[in-house]
Protein backbone atom coordinates (compact mmCIF):
# COMPACT_ATOMS: atom_id res chain seq x y z
CA UNK A 1 0.00 0.00 0.00
CA UNK A 2 1.40 3.37 -0.96
CA UNK A 3 2.32 5.88 1.72
CA UNK A 4 3.13 8.81 -0.54
CA UNK A 5 1.08 9.42 -3.65
CA UNK A 6 1.86 12.13 -6.16
CA UNK A 7 -1.06 12.44 -8.56
CA UNK A 8 -0.94 14.25 -11.90
CA UNK A 9 1.17 17.12 -10.60
CA UNK A 10 2.01 19.91 -13.01
CA UNK A 11 4.45 22.70 -12.27
CA UNK A 12 5.77 25.48 -14.46
CA UNK A 13 8.87 27.45 -13.59
CA UNK A 14 9.67 30.60 -15.58
CA UNK A 15 7.02 29.51 -18.12
CA UNK A 16 8.85 26.20 -18.63
CA UNK A 17 6.94 23.03 -17.79
CA UNK A 18 8.99 21.09 -15.24
CA UNK A 19 6.41 18.35 -14.76
CA UNK A 20 3.42 17.48 -16.80
CA UNK A 21 0.95 15.25 -14.96
CA UNK A 22 3.67 13.67 -12.84
CA UNK A 23 2.40 10.65 -10.92
CA UNK A 24 4.13 8.12 -8.70
CA UNK A 25 3.78 6.44 -5.34
CA UNK A 26 6.07 5.24 -2.57
CA UNK A 27 5.48 2.62 0.09
CA UNK A 28 6.18 3.09 3.80
CA UNK A 29 9.74 2.49 5.14
CA UNK A 30 11.17 2.66 1.65
CA UNK A 31 13.97 4.91 0.39
CA UNK A 32 13.41 6.11 -3.16
CA UNK A 33 16.55 7.36 -4.89
CA UNK A 34 15.78 9.91 -7.59
CA UNK A 35 18.33 10.48 -10.32
CA UNK A 36 18.31 13.33 -12.74
CA UNK A 37 20.45 16.02 -14.30
CA UNK A 38 20.74 19.51 -12.85
CA UNK A 39 17.68 21.61 -13.62
CA UNK A 40 15.38 18.65 -14.33
CA UNK A 41 13.14 19.59 -11.41
CA UNK A 42 14.34 17.25 -8.63
CA UNK A 43 14.56 20.03 -6.05
CA UNK A 44 11.21 21.49 -7.17
CA UNK A 45 9.60 18.09 -6.69
CA UNK A 46 10.90 17.85 -3.11
CA UNK A 47 9.83 21.42 -2.32
CA UNK A 48 6.35 20.65 -3.66
CA UNK A 49 6.02 17.66 -1.35
CA UNK A 50 7.44 19.63 1.59
CA UNK A 51 4.95 22.45 0.96
CA UNK A 52 7.58 25.09 0.34
CA UNK A 53 6.09 25.78 -3.10
CA UNK A 54 2.71 24.92 -4.60
CA UNK A 55 1.95 22.93 -7.75
CA UNK A 56 -0.07 24.45 -10.58
CA UNK A 57 -2.36 21.43 -10.51
CA UNK A 58 -2.52 17.89 -9.17
CA UNK A 59 -2.68 16.30 -5.76
CA UNK A 60 -0.21 14.97 -3.19
CA UNK A 61 -1.33 12.49 -0.52
CA UNK A 62 0.51 11.19 2.52
CA UNK A 63 -1.09 8.21 4.20
CA UNK A 64 -4.07 8.66 1.85
CA UNK A 65 -4.71 12.21 3.07
CA UNK A 66 -4.29 15.21 0.76
CA UNK A 67 -1.60 17.54 2.12
CA UNK A 68 -1.56 20.44 -0.33
CA UNK A 69 -3.71 22.62 1.92
CA UNK A 70 -1.64 21.73 4.99
CA UNK A 71 1.07 24.30 5.88
CA UNK A 72 4.66 22.97 5.82
CA UNK A 73 4.98 22.98 9.62
CA UNK A 74 2.04 20.60 9.97
CA UNK A 75 2.88 18.14 7.21
CA UNK A 76 5.40 16.05 9.12
CA UNK A 77 7.51 16.12 5.98
CA UNK A 78 11.11 17.19 6.40
CA UNK A 79 13.30 18.62 3.72
CA UNK A 80 17.10 18.41 3.95
CA UNK A 81 19.26 20.55 1.70
CA UNK A 82 22.66 19.87 0.18
CA UNK A 83 24.01 22.40 2.65
CA UNK A 84 23.48 21.42 6.29
CA UNK A 85 21.85 24.79 7.04
CA UNK A 86 22.25 24.56 10.78
CA UNK A 87 21.02 27.52 12.77
CA UNK A 88 24.27 29.44 13.32
CA UNK A 89 23.25 30.95 16.66
CA UNK A 90 22.46 27.56 18.24
CA UNK A 91 24.78 24.85 19.53
CA UNK A 92 24.75 21.30 18.18
CA UNK A 93 22.44 20.15 20.98
CA UNK A 94 20.15 23.16 20.53
CA UNK A 95 20.00 22.56 16.77
CA UNK A 96 18.94 18.96 17.32
CA UNK A 97 16.41 19.96 19.95
CA UNK A 98 14.93 22.74 17.78
CA UNK A 99 12.09 20.71 16.25
CA UNK A 100 11.08 19.33 19.64
CA UNK A 101 11.12 22.79 21.21
CA UNK A 102 8.90 24.39 18.58
CA UNK A 103 6.50 21.48 19.04
CA UNK A 104 6.38 22.33 22.76
CA UNK A 105 7.48 18.89 23.97
CA UNK A 106 8.17 18.65 27.73
CA UNK A 107 11.67 19.74 28.72
CA UNK A 108 12.59 16.33 30.11
CA UNK A 109 11.56 14.64 26.85
CA UNK A 110 13.54 17.16 24.81
CA UNK A 111 16.67 16.53 26.89
CA UNK A 112 16.32 12.77 26.77
CA UNK A 113 15.63 12.55 23.03
CA UNK A 114 18.38 15.04 22.20
CA UNK A 115 20.93 13.12 24.26
CA UNK A 116 19.85 9.86 22.62
CA UNK A 117 20.18 11.37 19.17
CA UNK A 118 23.57 12.89 19.97
CA UNK A 119 24.78 9.48 21.10
CA UNK A 120 23.38 7.79 18.02
CA UNK A 121 25.06 10.32 15.77
CA UNK A 122 28.32 10.05 17.73
CA UNK A 123 28.18 13.78 18.40
CA UNK A 124 28.12 13.81 22.20
CA UNK A 125 31.64 15.26 22.40
CA UNK A 126 30.67 18.29 20.30
CA UNK A 127 27.19 18.92 21.72
CA UNK A 128 28.11 22.43 22.89
CA UNK A 129 29.95 23.39 19.72
CA UNK A 130 28.52 25.93 17.30
CA UNK A 131 28.04 24.99 13.63
CA UNK A 132 31.12 26.89 12.45
CA UNK A 133 33.26 24.73 14.74
CA UNK A 134 32.21 21.49 13.02
CA UNK A 135 33.51 19.61 9.98
CA UNK A 136 31.33 19.17 6.89
CA UNK A 137 30.45 15.59 7.82
CA UNK A 138 29.59 16.53 11.39
CA UNK A 139 27.35 19.35 10.16
CA UNK A 140 25.43 16.95 7.92
CA UNK A 141 25.04 14.49 10.79
CA UNK A 142 23.61 17.26 12.97
CA UNK A 143 21.23 18.23 10.15
CA UNK A 144 20.13 14.62 9.86
CA UNK A 145 19.72 14.29 13.63
CA UNK A 146 17.73 17.53 13.79
CA UNK A 147 15.36 16.05 11.21
CA UNK A 148 15.14 12.52 12.66
CA UNK A 149 14.51 13.57 16.26
CA UNK A 150 11.02 14.86 15.36
CA UNK A 151 10.23 11.48 13.75
CA UNK A 152 9.03 12.85 10.40
CA UNK A 153 6.53 10.86 8.38
CA UNK A 154 8.59 11.49 5.28
CA UNK A 155 12.17 12.64 4.82
CA UNK A 156 13.22 14.48 1.68
CA UNK A 157 16.95 14.63 1.05
CA UNK A 158 18.21 16.96 -1.66
CA UNK A 159 21.74 15.79 -2.53
CA UNK A 160 22.59 15.91 1.18
CA UNK A 161 26.16 14.66 0.74
CA UNK A 162 26.90 16.54 -2.49
CA UNK A 163 29.16 19.10 -0.84
CA UNK A 164 31.30 16.54 1.03
CA UNK A 165 34.67 15.11 0.03
CA UNK A 166 34.56 11.53 -1.35
CA UNK A 167 35.77 9.90 1.87
CA UNK A 168 33.30 11.71 4.14
CA UNK A 169 30.58 11.16 1.56
CA UNK A 170 31.07 7.38 1.63
CA UNK A 171 31.04 7.30 5.43
CA UNK A 172 27.89 9.45 5.48
CA UNK A 173 26.20 7.11 3.00
CA UNK A 174 26.95 4.13 5.25
CA UNK A 175 25.79 6.14 8.23
CA UNK A 176 22.51 7.06 6.53
CA UNK A 177 21.87 3.44 5.56
CA UNK A 178 22.28 2.42 9.20
CA UNK A 179 20.08 5.23 10.51
CA UNK A 180 17.41 4.68 7.82
CA UNK A 181 17.12 1.02 8.86
CA UNK A 182 17.16 1.88 12.58
CA UNK A 183 14.47 4.58 12.37
CA UNK A 184 12.48 2.88 9.57
CA UNK A 185 12.61 5.98 7.44
CA UNK A 186 10.43 6.64 4.43
CA UNK A 187 12.51 8.94 2.27
CA UNK A 188 13.14 10.39 -1.14
CA UNK A 189 16.85 10.74 -1.75
CA UNK A 190 17.70 13.00 -4.66
CA UNK A 191 21.12 12.74 -6.23
CA UNK A 192 22.82 13.10 -9.58
CA UNK A 193 25.42 10.50 -8.61
CA UNK A 194 24.57 7.09 -10.06
CA UNK A 195 26.67 5.16 -7.55
CA UNK A 196 25.07 7.00 -4.65
CA UNK A 197 21.59 6.35 -6.04
CA UNK A 198 22.29 2.62 -6.24
CA UNK A 199 23.78 2.58 -2.74
CA UNK A 200 21.09 4.58 -1.01
CA UNK A 201 17.84 3.51 -2.69
CA UNK A 202 15.52 0.59 -2.24
CA UNK A 203 13.57 1.89 -5.21
CA UNK A 204 14.81 4.15 -7.97
CA UNK A 205 13.44 6.81 -10.25
CA UNK A 206 14.86 8.68 -13.19
CA UNK A 207 13.54 12.17 -13.92
CA UNK A 208 14.38 13.07 -17.48
CA UNK A 209 12.73 15.42 -19.97
CA UNK A 210 9.67 15.82 -17.72
CA UNK A 211 9.24 12.02 -17.67
CA UNK A 212 9.24 9.93 -14.53
CA UNK A 213 10.62 6.40 -14.81
CA UNK A 214 10.08 4.41 -11.64
CA UNK A 215 11.98 1.15 -10.94
CA UNK A 216 10.95 -0.98 -8.01
CA UNK A 217 13.77 -3.50 -8.53
CA UNK A 218 17.45 -2.89 -9.10
CA UNK A 219 17.33 -5.30 -12.02
CA UNK A 220 14.81 -3.10 -13.87
CA UNK A 221 16.86 -0.01 -13.08
CA UNK A 222 19.98 -1.68 -14.34
CA UNK A 223 18.38 -2.93 -17.56
CA UNK A 224 17.13 0.47 -18.68
CA UNK A 225 19.91 2.05 -20.77
CA UNK A 226 18.62 5.52 -19.86
CA UNK A 227 19.87 5.10 -16.29
CA UNK A 228 23.45 4.61 -17.48
CA UNK A 229 24.10 1.82 -14.98
CA UNK A 230 25.00 -0.74 -17.64
CA UNK A 231 27.51 1.65 -19.22
CA UNK A 232 28.99 2.34 -15.78
CA UNK A 233 29.38 -1.38 -15.06
CA UNK A 234 30.86 -1.95 -18.53
CA UNK A 235 33.32 0.88 -17.99
CA UNK A 236 34.60 -0.52 -14.69
CA UNK A 237 34.76 -4.03 -16.13
CA UNK A 238 36.88 -2.68 -18.94
CA UNK A 239 39.20 -1.01 -16.45
CA UNK A 240 39.38 -4.22 -14.43
CA UNK A 241 40.22 -6.14 -17.58
CA UNK A 242 43.00 -3.69 -18.45
CA UNK A 243 44.49 -4.17 -15.01
CA UNK B 1 47.46 46.18 4.67
CA UNK B 2 46.38 45.89 8.31
CA UNK B 3 48.72 48.70 9.38
CA UNK B 4 47.41 50.93 6.56
CA UNK B 5 43.86 50.25 7.71
CA UNK B 6 44.79 51.03 11.30
CA UNK B 7 46.58 54.20 10.16
CA UNK B 8 43.53 55.44 8.21
CA UNK B 9 41.22 54.60 11.12
CA UNK B 10 43.59 56.38 13.52
CA UNK B 11 43.59 59.45 11.28
CA UNK B 12 39.79 59.46 11.23
CA UNK B 13 39.72 59.14 15.02
CA UNK B 14 42.12 62.09 15.42
CA UNK B 15 40.09 64.26 13.01
CA UNK B 16 36.87 63.35 14.81
CA UNK B 17 38.35 64.06 18.25
CA UNK B 18 39.69 67.43 17.02
CA UNK B 19 36.25 68.26 15.68
CA UNK B 20 34.61 67.20 18.93
CA UNK B 21 37.12 69.18 21.03
CA UNK B 22 36.51 72.23 18.84
CA UNK B 23 32.78 72.02 19.58
CA UNK B 24 33.25 71.47 23.32
CA UNK B 25 35.80 74.28 23.63
CA UNK B 26 33.62 76.54 21.44
CA UNK B 27 30.61 75.94 23.64
CA UNK B 28 32.58 76.97 26.75
CA UNK B 29 34.61 79.86 25.31
CA UNK B 30 34.03 83.34 26.74
CA UNK B 31 35.50 84.85 23.59
CA UNK B 32 37.25 83.17 20.70
CA UNK B 33 38.13 85.28 17.68
CA UNK B 34 40.38 84.67 14.71
CA UNK B 35 43.41 84.39 14.70
CA UNK B 36 43.54 83.28 18.38
CA UNK B 37 44.35 79.55 18.59
CA UNK B 38 42.56 79.17 21.93
CA UNK B 39 39.77 81.13 23.61
CA UNK B 40 40.75 83.83 26.05
CA UNK B 41 38.65 82.25 28.81
CA UNK B 42 36.18 79.53 29.68
CA UNK B 43 32.72 79.61 31.15
CA UNK B 44 29.98 77.13 31.95
CA UNK B 45 27.23 79.73 31.98
CA UNK B 46 25.85 78.74 28.56
CA UNK B 47 25.69 75.09 29.55
CA UNK B 48 24.04 76.02 32.83
CA UNK B 49 21.57 78.28 31.04
CA UNK B 50 20.74 75.66 28.47
CA UNK B 51 20.42 72.81 30.93
CA UNK B 52 18.15 74.98 33.08
CA UNK B 53 15.90 75.89 30.15
CA UNK B 54 12.99 73.51 29.70
CA UNK B 55 12.84 74.28 25.97
CA UNK B 56 16.21 72.62 25.37
CA UNK B 57 15.55 69.67 27.58
CA UNK B 58 12.23 69.11 25.83
CA UNK B 59 13.84 69.44 22.39
CA UNK B 60 16.45 66.86 23.34
CA UNK B 61 13.86 64.53 24.82
CA UNK B 62 11.37 64.80 21.95
CA UNK B 63 14.08 64.58 19.26
CA UNK B 64 15.34 61.38 20.84
CA UNK B 65 11.82 60.02 21.18
CA UNK B 66 10.97 60.89 17.57
CA UNK B 67 14.12 59.32 16.13
CA UNK B 68 13.82 56.26 18.37
CA UNK B 69 10.20 55.78 17.33
CA UNK B 70 10.91 56.33 13.62
CA UNK B 71 13.84 53.92 13.64
CA UNK B 72 12.04 51.33 15.77
CA UNK B 73 8.91 51.22 13.62
CA UNK B 74 10.80 51.43 10.33
CA UNK B 75 13.26 48.70 11.40
CA UNK B 76 10.53 46.29 12.45
CA UNK B 77 8.11 46.95 9.58
CA UNK B 78 10.99 47.19 7.09
CA UNK B 79 12.28 43.79 8.21
CA UNK B 80 8.89 42.15 7.73
CA UNK B 81 8.35 43.88 4.39
CA UNK B 82 11.77 42.89 3.05
CA UNK B 83 11.20 39.33 4.25
CA UNK B 84 7.91 39.10 2.35
CA UNK B 85 8.96 40.98 -0.78
CA UNK B 86 12.21 39.07 -1.18
CA UNK B 87 10.21 35.86 -1.75
CA UNK B 88 7.94 37.43 -4.34
CA UNK B 89 8.61 36.64 -8.01
CA UNK B 90 8.56 40.41 -8.66
CA UNK B 91 11.09 41.12 -5.90
CA UNK B 92 13.42 43.13 -8.20
CA UNK B 93 10.57 45.43 -9.17
CA UNK B 94 9.60 46.01 -5.52
CA UNK B 95 13.19 46.78 -4.64
CA UNK B 96 13.39 49.35 -7.44
CA UNK B 97 10.18 50.96 -6.21
CA UNK B 98 11.74 51.32 -2.78
CA UNK B 99 14.34 53.64 -4.30
CA UNK B 100 11.62 55.96 -5.66
CA UNK B 101 11.41 58.30 -2.62
CA UNK B 102 15.11 59.06 -3.10
CA UNK B 103 14.50 60.56 -6.54
CA UNK B 104 13.54 63.73 -4.68
CA UNK B 105 15.51 65.55 -2.00
CA UNK B 106 13.80 65.38 1.42
CA UNK B 107 12.99 69.12 1.28
CA UNK B 108 11.32 68.81 -2.14
CA UNK B 109 9.45 65.75 -0.94
CA UNK B 110 8.28 67.69 2.14
CA UNK B 111 7.14 70.63 0.03
CA UNK B 112 5.25 68.36 -2.34
CA UNK B 113 3.45 66.75 0.61
CA UNK B 114 2.85 70.01 2.47
CA UNK B 115 -0.69 70.48 1.16
CA UNK B 116 -1.72 67.05 2.40
CA UNK B 117 -0.33 67.73 5.87
CA UNK B 118 -2.03 71.13 6.06
CA UNK B 119 -5.45 69.86 4.97
CA UNK B 120 -5.31 66.95 7.40
CA UNK B 121 -4.19 69.19 10.23
CA UNK B 122 -0.98 67.22 10.75
CA UNK B 123 1.35 70.07 9.79
CA UNK B 124 3.14 71.47 12.79
CA UNK B 125 2.55 68.34 14.88
CA UNK B 126 5.00 65.74 16.11
CA UNK B 127 2.86 63.03 14.54
CA UNK B 128 2.95 64.82 11.18
CA UNK B 129 6.76 64.98 11.30
CA UNK B 130 6.89 61.33 12.39
CA UNK B 131 4.68 60.28 9.48
CA UNK B 132 6.67 62.32 6.97
CA UNK B 133 9.96 60.84 8.22
CA UNK B 134 8.43 57.36 8.29
CA UNK B 135 7.40 57.61 4.63
CA UNK B 136 10.97 58.50 3.68
CA UNK B 137 12.86 56.18 6.05
CA UNK B 138 10.68 53.06 5.69
CA UNK B 139 11.67 52.27 2.06
CA UNK B 140 15.27 52.84 3.10
CA UNK B 141 14.85 50.17 5.78
CA UNK B 142 13.41 47.78 3.19
CA UNK B 143 16.36 48.43 0.87
CA UNK B 144 18.85 47.84 3.70
CA UNK B 145 17.21 44.57 4.76
CA UNK B 146 16.55 43.25 1.28
CA UNK B 147 20.06 41.88 0.72
CA UNK B 148 20.00 39.94 3.97
CA UNK B 149 17.03 37.90 2.78
CA UNK B 150 19.04 35.85 0.33
CA UNK B 151 18.57 32.21 -0.63
CA UNK B 152 20.39 30.97 2.47
CA UNK B 153 18.14 32.96 4.79
CA UNK B 154 15.06 31.67 2.97
CA UNK B 155 16.34 28.11 3.26
CA UNK B 156 16.96 28.52 7.00
CA UNK B 157 13.40 29.77 7.43
CA UNK B 158 12.06 26.91 5.29
CA UNK B 159 13.99 24.35 7.36
CA UNK B 160 12.48 25.85 10.52
CA UNK B 161 9.02 25.64 8.90
CA UNK B 162 9.40 22.00 7.99
CA UNK B 163 10.67 21.30 11.53
CA UNK B 164 7.31 22.57 12.78
CA UNK B 165 7.85 26.28 13.44
CA UNK B 166 4.97 28.61 12.67
CA UNK B 167 5.59 31.98 10.97
CA UNK B 168 5.83 33.81 14.31
CA UNK B 169 8.08 31.16 15.88
CA UNK B 170 10.34 31.25 12.79
CA UNK B 171 10.67 35.00 13.14
CA UNK B 172 11.42 34.75 16.85
CA UNK B 173 13.77 31.76 16.80
CA UNK B 174 15.52 32.03 13.43
CA UNK B 175 15.12 35.32 11.54
CA UNK B 176 15.69 37.74 14.42
CA UNK B 177 18.63 35.90 16.05
CA UNK B 178 20.37 35.29 12.70
CA UNK B 179 19.89 38.93 11.67
CA UNK B 180 20.72 40.34 15.11
CA UNK B 181 23.75 42.28 13.92
CA UNK B 182 22.14 43.72 10.74
CA UNK B 183 19.11 44.67 12.83
CA UNK B 184 21.25 46.76 15.17
CA UNK B 185 23.15 48.33 12.27
CA UNK B 186 19.96 49.21 10.38
CA UNK B 187 18.37 50.60 13.55
CA UNK B 188 21.40 52.82 14.15
CA UNK B 189 21.43 54.02 10.53
CA UNK B 190 17.73 54.86 10.54
CA UNK B 191 18.08 56.61 13.88
CA UNK B 192 20.80 58.83 12.42
CA UNK B 193 18.76 59.62 9.29
CA UNK B 194 15.87 60.76 11.45
CA UNK B 195 18.05 62.47 14.08
CA UNK B 196 19.89 64.70 11.62
CA UNK B 197 16.86 65.45 9.45
CA UNK B 198 16.33 69.14 8.86
CA UNK B 199 14.31 69.48 5.63
CA UNK B 200 11.23 67.44 6.52
CA UNK B 201 11.08 68.65 10.12
CA UNK B 202 11.32 72.32 9.20
CA UNK B 203 8.75 72.14 6.36
CA UNK B 204 6.19 69.76 7.87
CA UNK B 205 6.89 70.92 11.43
CA UNK B 206 6.28 74.56 10.33
CA UNK B 207 8.56 75.80 13.10
CA UNK B 208 6.29 74.43 15.80
CA UNK B 209 8.08 71.09 16.07
CA UNK B 210 11.45 72.01 17.55
CA UNK B 211 14.05 69.30 17.28
CA UNK B 212 17.65 69.72 18.33
CA UNK B 213 18.78 69.75 14.69
CA UNK B 214 16.53 72.77 14.10
CA UNK B 215 18.10 74.54 17.08
CA UNK B 216 21.57 74.00 15.61
CA UNK B 217 20.50 75.44 12.25
CA UNK B 218 18.80 78.33 14.02
CA UNK B 219 22.01 79.31 15.83
CA UNK B 220 24.10 78.81 12.70
CA UNK B 221 21.64 81.11 10.91
CA UNK B 222 22.12 83.68 13.66
CA UNK B 223 25.93 83.29 13.36
CA UNK B 224 26.14 82.49 17.08
CA UNK B 225 29.29 80.37 17.21
CA UNK B 226 29.07 79.56 20.91
CA UNK B 227 25.46 78.39 21.00
CA UNK B 228 25.88 76.56 17.67
CA UNK B 229 28.78 74.65 19.18
CA UNK B 230 26.77 73.87 22.28
CA UNK B 231 23.75 72.69 20.30
CA UNK B 232 26.06 70.57 18.11
CA UNK B 233 27.52 68.95 21.23
CA UNK B 234 24.02 68.00 22.35
CA UNK B 235 23.19 66.83 18.83
CA UNK B 236 26.23 64.60 18.61
CA UNK B 237 25.86 63.08 22.08
CA UNK B 238 23.03 60.57 21.38
CA UNK B 239 24.50 59.24 18.07
CA UNK B 240 27.87 58.97 19.79
CA UNK B 241 26.28 57.01 22.60
CA UNK B 242 24.52 54.84 20.01
CA UNK B 243 27.80 54.25 18.18
CA UNK B 244 29.60 53.27 21.39
CA UNK B 245 26.74 50.95 22.30
CA UNK B 246 26.85 49.44 18.81
CA UNK B 247 30.61 48.93 18.98
CA UNK B 248 30.41 47.38 22.42
CA UNK B 249 27.51 45.01 21.82
CA UNK B 250 26.61 44.65 18.13
CA UNK B 251 30.08 44.34 16.64
CA UNK B 252 31.23 41.61 18.97
CA UNK B 253 32.22 38.59 16.87
CA UNK B 254 29.26 36.22 16.56
CA UNK B 255 29.59 32.75 17.99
Amino acid sequence: MSFLTVKEVTKKYNKVNLFDNLSFSLEKDQVLAVLGRSGCGKTTLLKLIAGLISPDSGQILVDNLPILDTPPQQRGVLYLYQEALLFPHLTVAENIAYGLRVRHRPTATIRLQTEEMLENLELTSVDRHFPHQLSGGQRQRVALGRALVVQPRLLLLDEPFGALDPETRTSMQLFFKRIAAQYQITAIFVTHDLKEAVAMGQQWALLENRRWNHYRHLEDFSKDPKTGLQQEIAYWKKIEHQL
Amino acid sequence: MRSLRNGVLGLFAVVFLLFLSYLVVGSMATEWRFPALFPNGYTFHRWEAVLNRTEWALALFYSFLLSAFVSLTCTSIGLLTASGLSRDPLSTLWLRLCYLPYGLSPVLYAYSMQFFYHTTGMAGTWFGVYLAQFILVYPFAVVLFFNYFDEKMHNLEDIAASLGASRWVRLKTVTLPVLRQPLQTVFAQLFLVSWFDYGITSVIGTGQVKTLTLFVYQYIGESDLYYSALASCLLIAPPLFLWLFHRTFALKPSK
